[in-house]
């Protein structure tokens, strides 16, 4: 039955890419049938997610004609949550980008939905694949599927570097996955993930998990391979942002889950690595968004931030399987399952809405940006929802997800190992200091872009995202943000059976305290409702309000409107209201010297018709450290030895099979010593 | 009973904050040398403001109209999970620890923050973005804390770190617990916009912080508003009084009587925390604001040598 | 399945054939006519394609049965025989006079780098008495001898033979050893050979006929 509908799946996106390709964008239908496939397949592998956490594992084995060994795909409950979580957003999405799609002329040429479909695929294939191949496969598949998306607007500036990046780390991180798979597949003499399930931990095997680490990091976006998101996300074209930020960035993870599950305990040093790293990741990224001027390199800088949160819960998942306490483990990955789930929900959202806002205002630069609630309600309180559920806000799935989080690193005192409990408090400083500083970002985006002053130009509205099918794609994105918190006790039992696999027994279902109530697994450390916290905050709140309209005679709804208070002179020039250039200025010019920014004096020329004379801009620029200290650095290297090498081309066939054959004598040296 | 007791907890946070702000500005006014306002006088500001009509920005929507409502329902929510009169969870004590607390607090915030920035209005973005800022240093300094809490009483929980400091009284003198209190206190002065982060008193534009949020705000809003923010000053300081420093002088679950001896007891422990306050008001001077986040690095700085003490000496 | 004992009567045959098949690369880099060198490298394939049958008898594997007919469709006669009409008849190419070394030299450097072959791929290593133990270091003579090939020759034409030789060595390698190697990468070797040689063949003739002679050394001249 699974296996009939994953065929299924497949086939109807093998459909929709084929109709993309030979119809293309210029019908109307061939803009539409091919998402309409995409959420028809999505719901099919949506299905069979919910059918595999419910019920056993299972392995098939598809013989030895597709690869060098035996291809196997498996169903587990691990496997399920991630193609549930990847079936669920697939639907939504999908509906999303037929809403979005519409128009004419915002979808051009062939390839969008190809890539988009390809992505789908690739990702369903790896959370499947039960052979070293076969994940490795899938995995470029969907590097390939990044590069298409991203290179897709390749005429727009500076999108060919991105799509460019998005496709270096992609391979970077594929490679590193590849040597270690060849570590381990060296090890067990098999291809099979299942044969390196009891492998004796060895420095290879701990050098092969590190190198799964780094290869599945890459593509989640950890310091510092981070520098692609910010720009590889808006060089994709609409809600492909939120396909590629919210539900195939969770390959990613889990890679990271499933080999937790079959290497077993990590090295100790990689514990507190990922830790540490972790941790600077989530900082980096939610200070650098905070201060980005674009609407799309926030969301995407945010990301980076979760991807940190969501590796310090599996840095705290990895200390607990070293040190031998379950407890530990199970709290932390159980927090950055939660966290996983509040980013692919919150973050399809976002990306989902601000494409309708942006093709709509023709821009995504928050200074032009302002009151889109009013334009677009629909979108803008799907962003809303979205905002305060990457804040980490009450009462949102966000906020159960960074409560869990903080409660596992509080866990520290339970290991005795003084480099982990140092790690995990600073790891935990850290994670705090993201939280707020989300909040900064995310008020900002709210503030100053969802609400305030509505625009005055009076270009036409397009309604696109009051489409039925709009509406339900971001409605499917939007709510849940809230229904996954009032549901907590549910979806963590959910998520128990799945992590039962990488925990080896069902210790993370020791975070439901009772029925209704949470705590971080251990009993007794501290609880959490936030069902129950839906019904007292909404009640508080009403009870409030009837107090006081009650009180005040019903003279509370009746209010006087004026403008809004400037300052106490008059003719005072400029802007009237708060830039979000200006909000963010206070952070800045704290953290300056993260940041790396810098200001410059600008004389700007008078304007002819104003009697202003003599203005000074001030203009700030921030630099990314790790660019500019990491990349750039290493691409003056690389240019140089590359000068280097251009002396060994001669440009003669038989030298360079002169340089073949002295390689293939050394290596087949290397091989004969090390024996 | 317990039913009881848990509203009789919110009303005495809701009664008693204004009279506990009342009595700090008398107590500043007298160590002034001038005799100051009397300690209800918060109460007929409340009084007055409640019968005002209000004036809102021809620009705000209905999230400034709202805001009001749910900072006070979040400042409600907090009063009955933490303990104030009693050492025993009430019935809804259920709802969130000492960290979700925070993270209600920090709804709180939001929203406060959101409003402002919803008047279009240019005082309120420089309170709105300035605050979130000292909100985002507050967060690393709080969590670590929280992590001296959870060394000294392995929990998060304010009812069992007051029970595990009640039955060894000892740890009051740790190193851990002694600079996670004063670390705690630092950051009660920053959350309520005390000296020297700020001037709770006068209004300058040009400085103000937590004021600059609220200023569009007038009539029954600001009311709600100005209530709510002295429930916070009230709830932090029993928070700090019941849990870090006095431990002891809660009343049980189950006795009504020991409830309501538990208020006097409280009142005692609220003037100590007040006097407190009131000798650093009258004694510094306000900090320039980007100093403000030296004096946040200073709090992180206690708290983290009080994790790592915790290293070396443990109970 | 077991192994292929190379005490079997099957072993034996395959032993022989690599031999052959590395006599045949010899042969082709001691050799400085254009005919010379197709008609060795035809030889050697049709050794392979009787390598492969032995090794398809043995298992009773159709689908290496298959490889050994196409090895000798394709290999033995049709890639000689299209190198014969398309390249050397067109172009009139008999005499190679663009080597680098002599053939003497040639010989002793491959000399050497059979030795060496046999001194990184110990056969002690290998299981004892199974034939990949004689085989494998045959054929990674083969492979060192037809990159040898390509490098001492500079015409176009012969450092294409130099590496068909070079992949009969890496086929043979990859029989003995893993005779359950999946007959779709098989398949696609296959293929890479013909759409390389078709390549080749349009490369060389397109634009070497202009050149008449050409060497690599003068479509060196054309380097940016």
């Amino acid at each position: 039955m699974n296996g009939v509908l994953l065929i299924a799946a497949l086939a109807v996106w093998a459909a929709g890419a084929g109709v993309d390709l030979l119809v293309g964008a210029r019908r109307r239908w061939g803009r539409l049938a091919p998402y309409g496939a995409g959420a028809v397949g999505s719901a099919l592998v949506c299905a069979v997610g919910v059918r595999s956490v419910l019920g056993a594992r299972h392995v098939f084995d598809l013989g030895t004609t597709l690869a060098v060994d035996h291809t196997l795909v498996q169903l587990d409950p691990l496997a399920g949550l991630f193609l549930t979580l990847t079936g669920g957003l697939g639907v939504a999405i999908s509906s999303c980008f037929v809403a979005w799609a519409l128009p004419p002329d915002r979808v051009r040429g062939h390839a969008t939905a190809a890539a988009y479909l390809l992505v789908l695929g690739a990702v369903t294939v790896i959370v499947l694949a039960a052979d070293a191949f076969t994940f490795l496969f899938a995995w470029e598949a969907l590097t390939l599927g990044f590069y298409a998306l991203t290179s897709i607007q390749r005429r727009q500036p500076g999108t060919r570097r991105a799509s460019w990046l998005t496709l270096g780390i992609g391979k970077v991180g594929g490679g590193a996955l590849l040597i270690g798979f060849l570590l381990l597949s060296g090890k067990a003499h098999s291809t099979s993930l299942s044969a390196w399930h009891h492998l004796a931990h060895s420095p290879t095997t701990d050098a092969a998990f590190a190198l799964v680490v780094v290869g599945c990091a890459a593509k989640v976006g950890l310091v510092p391979f981070h520098v692609w998101l910010p720009s590889g996300y808006p060089a994709a074209p609409g809600p492909a942002r939120a396909a590629m930020a919210g539900l195939a960035a969770n390959v990613g993870f889990y890679g990271l889950w499933r080999f937790l599950g079959i290497l077993g305990a990590p090295p100790l040093w990689l514990a507190v690595a990922v830790l540490v790293i972790g941790g600077l990741t989530a900082f980096g990224g939610i200070a650098f968004g905070a201060v980005q001027g674009r609407l799309n390199r926030v969301v995407a800088y945010s990301s980076v931030e979760n991807a940190g949160l969501i590796l310090v819960g599996y840095g705290v998942a990895l200390a607990g399987e070293a040190t031998g306490h379950p407890g530990v483990a199970a709290v932390g990955l159980l927090a950055a399952s939660l966290q996983i789930l509040a980013h692919a929900v919150a973050k399809s959202a976002l990306f989902g809405a601000s494409a309708f806002v942006e093709s709509d205002f023709g821009t995504d630069d928050l200074e032009t940006l302002r009151g889109i609630g009013r334009r677009h309600p629909v979108s803008g309180a799907a962003f809303g929802l979205g905002s305060l559920t990457m804040a980490g806000l009450p009462p949102t799935i966000g906020f159960v997800s960074e409560w869990f989080m903080l409660e596992a690193l509080l866990q520290e005192f339970r290991v005795h190992q003084l480099a982990v409990r140092l790690s995990m408090a600073f790891a935990g400083a850290l994670v705090a200091l993201s939280l707020g500083l989300a909040a900064l970002a995310f008020i900002r985006l709210i503030g100053l872009t969802v609400l305030g002053r509505s625009p005055e130009t009076t270009h036409p509205r397009s309604a696109d995202d009051r489409n039925p099918l709009g509406v339900l794609g971001l409605g499917l994105l939007a709510l849940p943000c809230l229904a996954l918190s009032a549901a907590a006790p549910w979806v963590i039992r959910y998520l128990g059976r799945g992590l039962a696999v990488v925990l080896g027994g069902h210790t993370a279902l020791s975070a439901l305290r009772s029925p209704w109530v949470l705590q971080p697994v251990f009993p007794d450390f501290s609880i959490l409702s936030p069902s129950w916290l839906f019904v007292v905050m909404p009640i508080a709140f009403a009870t409030v309000t009837s107090a006081t309209v009650v009180l005040s005679r019903r003279g509370l709804l009746r209010v006087r409107r004026v403008p809004a208070w400037r300052s106490a002179t008059s003719g005072v020039a400029g802007a009237d209201e708060y830039s979000a250039f200006g909000y963010a200025n206070v952070l800045r010019h704290v953290l300056s010297n993260v940041l790396g920014s810098r200001r410059s004096l600008v004389h700007v020329e008078p304007e002819a018709d104003e009697d202003l004379h003599g203005h000074v801009a001030v203009e700030t620029m921030v630099v990314e450290p790790v660019l500019a200290y990491l990349y750039r650095p290493a691409r003056a290297v690389w240019l140089w030895l590359a000068t280097g090498t251009k002396r060994l081309q001669s440009g003669r066939l038989d030298a360079y099979v002169g340089y073949m054959l002295v390689a293939l004598l050394v290596l087949l040296v290397i091989v004969a010593t090390m024996r | 009973m317990p039913v009881v007791l848990q509203v009789l907890q919110s009303l005495t946070v809701l009664v008693g904050a204004p009279l506990y702000v009342g009595a700090i500005s008398r107590a500043e006014s007298i160590v002034a040398s001038k005799r100051g306002p009397s300690v209800f006088q918060p109460y007929r500001d409340l009084a007055k403001l409640l019968r005002k009509g209000a004036s809102v920005s021809d620009q705000a929507s209905w999230v400034y109209a709202g805001a009001p409502f749910v900072v006070f329902a979040c400042y409600l929510t907090v009063s009955v999970i933490v303990p104030i009169i009693t050492s025993q969870p009430l019935p809804l004590a259920f709802l969130a620890d000492l960290i979700g607390g925070a993270f209600v607090l920090g709804l709180a915030a939001f929203t406060m923050a959101l409003a402002a920035l919803d008047t279009a209005s240019p005082q309120g973005g420089l309170g709105a973005s300035r605050a979130t800022w000292m909100g985002s240093l507050v967060e690393p300094a709080l969590i670590l804390v929280f992590f001296t809490v959870g060394v000294l009483s392995a929990s998060d929980n304010p009812y069992l770190m007051n029970h595990a400091v009640r039955s060894s009284p000892y740890a009051l003198v740790l190193p851990t617990h002694v600079l996670g209190t004063l670390a705690f206190f630092m950051l009660v002065l920053v959350e309520n916009g005390r000296i020297p982060i700020e001037n709770p008193s006068g209004s300058i534009e040009i400085s103000m912080i937590e004021e600059g949020r609220v200023t569009e705000y007038s009539g029954r809003h600001y009311a709600l508003m100005r209530w709510a923010s002295w429930m916070k000053l009230f709830l932090l300081s029993s928070i700090f009084m019941n849990v870090f420093v006095i431990p002891w002088g809660l009343g049980n679950a189950h006795s009504l009587a020991g409830g309501l001896l538990a208020i006097p007891v409280l009142a005692g422990k609220l003037a100590l925390c007040g006097l407190a306050i009131v000798v650093i008001d009258s004694s510094f001077a306000k900090l320039r604001f980007f100093r403000i986040a030296e004096f946040l690095g200073a709090a992180f700085l206690i708290a983290l040598v009080g994790v790592i003490t915790s290293y070396v000496v443990s109970v | 399945m077991q192994s292929l004992s190379s005490s079997s009567i099957d072993g034996t045959l395959l032993t022989l054939s690599s031999v052959g098949i590395l006599l045949a690369a010899f042969a082709c880099l001691g050799s400085k006519l254009f005919n010379r060198y197709v008609a060795y490298y035809g030889f050697q394939s049709v050794l392979l394609s009787f390598a492969a049958a032995v090794v398809a008898y043995h298992y009773d594997s159709a689908e290496l049965w298959a490889l050994a007919v196409i090895t000798l469709a394709l290999k033995g006669i049709a890639i000689p025989v299209a190198t014969q009409r398309l390249l050397l008849h067109r172009l009139d190419l008999k005499r190679d006079v663009a080597l680098s070394t002599g053939l003497s030299t040639s010989l002793i450097v491959g000399a050497l780098l059979t030795a060496f072959a046999y001194l990184v791929i110990e056969p002690a290593d290998l299981p004892h008495g199974v034939v990949a133990a004689s085989v494998v270091p045959l054929s990674t003579a083969v492979v060192l001898l037809g990159g040898l090939a390509m490098v001492v020759r500079r015409h176009t034409v012969a450092q294409l033979i130099g590496w068909l030789i070079t992949e009969n060595g890496v086929f043979l390698g990859a029989i003995t050893l893993v005779a359950t190697f999946p007959f779709i990468v098989e398949a696609g070797i296959f293929l890479d050979l013909v759409a390389a040689t078709l390549i080749m063949v349009v490369f060389v003739s397109g634009i070497t006929r202009r050149l008449a002679e050409a060497t690599s050394s003068e479509l060196r001249g054309l380097q940016g």
